[in-house]
């Protein structure tokens, strides 16, 4: 495993309601890796996530950015959320602004950079989300699709080193999902961690570097998903189910059609070795 | 007004520079003001609707439709300068008396709310002017360029952004609603009112929570910066502004004058 980027050491925080948020907690975050986080509803994912950028403190325990314990005095808080973005599940909760143009200026602005700086950046982030022909639109007349973008452009224009996810792909049609999906390879190919939250196990499974399993605010199970996803109990414990490649693939393996520990990931690579 | 917002960003003239449209709009709106002729007021109307159902592209009806709008009200205002009570005679043009009061009509009076009602309507039309060709965003671009305190301009475009957002939740409360049999009569009409609007409170109340959060997880400390975008100045609109006014100064002049 490379060299950690975030990391938490039994990390504990209750919300004042009462709710169990998180319970003793540890896990990394390699950097450069992409990191999917399964659990149900409820099982602290997006709490995990609101603690990687400082805005909740934990209770007990430490978050750790590049090896550094974070302190939650401004200078450095300023500074993680500058390396550190986040982008929430409902694009609406995030877009404060009417104007796209605007929005994206937000975050690199708070950067203390110069405005020729910022707006290069904003440029840069409408081109590679690919909503450079919404600049003119109001954010209240765009797609959920386009908003999705809108609030990717926004996080992507603070150039951060590690973008947490909260399920991008939910409430958005196969294609739109599809899309997004290839445009975080494309993050992770210039050199950026991601974490997301989802519950799509097809999706972990093909996708992820490495796979946490949280339930009631604590780590249940990690490892590379070939591994994770085998544990067939286990994941039945917290109402997931194994991916269907993976399922398909060790029935296989069973009758002896295919043959063992190559773990495809996608239905073409299954498809391939049948045809073996 | 959400007919209005939306034209204000698909209008034909959306992009020429907001600065050019507000000083015609302005200044026009300060003719028509200052102005006593009603054939002043006439030009106007005539000028801004033409602009903007011509030039603008804004449907004829759709604007009609929200012409009538403040000018239910202006007619409505009109009413008490138009009748007058009396108890003494006056040279009324047609009055009715009951229990020596008198109600009538008298032309002075008349004449002061044709007037009136020409010269609120050319100023509606200078207003709609403004604001069904320039989309909010650009107005308050223009505020923070005129050094209007921060507070207020951040203030506004909170206000604008939020007020989609609630009338979206509303919406999507009054569907739900609907789905479950919500509104089928009078009185659970009021009942599913009620809950919309004591709801509609809490969820904004978390949606702005929300909100602040994901502020701060870009940053936030508390002031909203952004970056307006670069617009030009075009010389040559600038200039067919400038002799459109001179033109109506002078019109407005020479009709006082003779």
């Amino acid at each position: 495993m490379t060299e950690a980027i975030l990391a938490t050491k039994d990390i504990s925080f209750n919300y004042p309601d009462g709710t169990k948020g998180l319970d003793d907690l540890s896990l990394t975050i390699p950097q450069g890796e992409k990191v999917v986080i399964l659990g149900p509803n409820g099982a602290g994912k997006s709490t995990l996530f609101l603690h990687f950028n400082g805005i909740l403190e934990p209770e007990q325990g430490s978050v750790f950015f590049e090896g550094q314990r974070i302190s939650y005095d401004k200078q450095t808080l300023t500074n993680l959320r500058k390396k550190v973005g986040l982008i929430f599940q409902d694009p609406d909760e995030q877009l404060f602004s009417a104007s796209v143009y605007q929005e994206l200026s937000f975050g690199p602005l708070n950067l203390g950079l110069s405005k020729a700086k910022v707006k290069q950046r904003v440029i840069e982030a409408m081109k590679v989300t690919g909503i450079s022909e919404l600049e003119e639109k109001p954010t209240h007349l765009l797609s959920y699709g386009q908003k999705k973008r809108v609030a990717i452009a926004a996080v992507l224009a603070m150039k951060p080193k590690v973008i947490i996810f909260d399920e991008p792909t939910a409430w958005l049609d196969p294609q739109g999902a599809e899309e997004i999906i290839s445009f975080l390879e494309e993050l992770t190919a210039n050199g950026i961690t991601i974490v997301m939250a989802t519950h799509d196990v097809d999706l972990a499974y093909k996708w992820a570097d490495y796979v946490y399993i949280m339930n009631q605010g604590t780590k249940i199970a990690s490892g590379i998903p070939s591994d994770v996803f085998q544990n067939k109990s286990l994941l039945e414990k917290v109402s997931l189910v194994q991916p269907l490649v993976l399922e398909l693939y060790q029935q296989l393996q069973e009758q002896g059609v295919v043959k063992p520990n190559q773990y495809p990931k996608t239905k073409q690579e299954l498809l391939k070795l049948i045809k073996n | 007004m959400l007919i209005v917002d939306q034209y204000a960003y698909s209008n034909q003239l959306s992009s020429v520079h907001p600065v050019e449209k507000m000083i015609f709009s302005l200044t026009t709106l300060l003719i028509a003001l200052i102005s006593n002729s009603i054939i002043v007021s006439v030009v106007v109307i005539f000028v801004m609707s033409g602009l903007l159902v011509l030039k603008a592209k804004i449907p004829k009806l759709v604007f009609l439709k929200l012409l009538l709008v403040p000018l239910s009200f202006i007619i409505m205002g009109l009413i008490p300068i138009i009748i007058s009570v009396t108890t003494s005679k006056h040279d009324f043009i047609v009055q009715m008396s009951y229990w020596g009061l008198t109600l009538g009509i008298s032309s002075a009076n008349l004449i002061t709310a044709v007037e009136l009602l020409f010269r609120t309507t050319a100023s509606v039309c200078c207003l709609y002017f403004l604001a069904l060709t320039t989309p909010m965003i650009e107005i308050n671009s223009m505020l923070r360029k005129l050094k209007i305190p921060a507070v207020f301009i951040e203030f506004m475009n909170l206000v604008y952004r939020l007020l989609f957002i609630l009338l979206d939740t509303a919406h999507q409360i009054k569907v739900a609603q609907l789905s479950r049999g919500g509104y089928s009569s009078i009185k659970n009409t009021f009942t599913s009112l009620a809950y919309l609007g004591s709801n509609l409170l809490v969820k904004a109340y978390y949606r702005a929570k929300k909100l602040s959060l994901a502020l701060k997880a870009r940053g936030y400390k508390g002031k909203i910066e952004v970056l307006e975008r670069d617009h030009h100045l075009s010389k040559r609109n600038l200039s067919i502004i400038a002799v459109t006014e001179i033109v109506l100064v002078i019109f407005s002049i020479l009709v006082e004058v003779v």
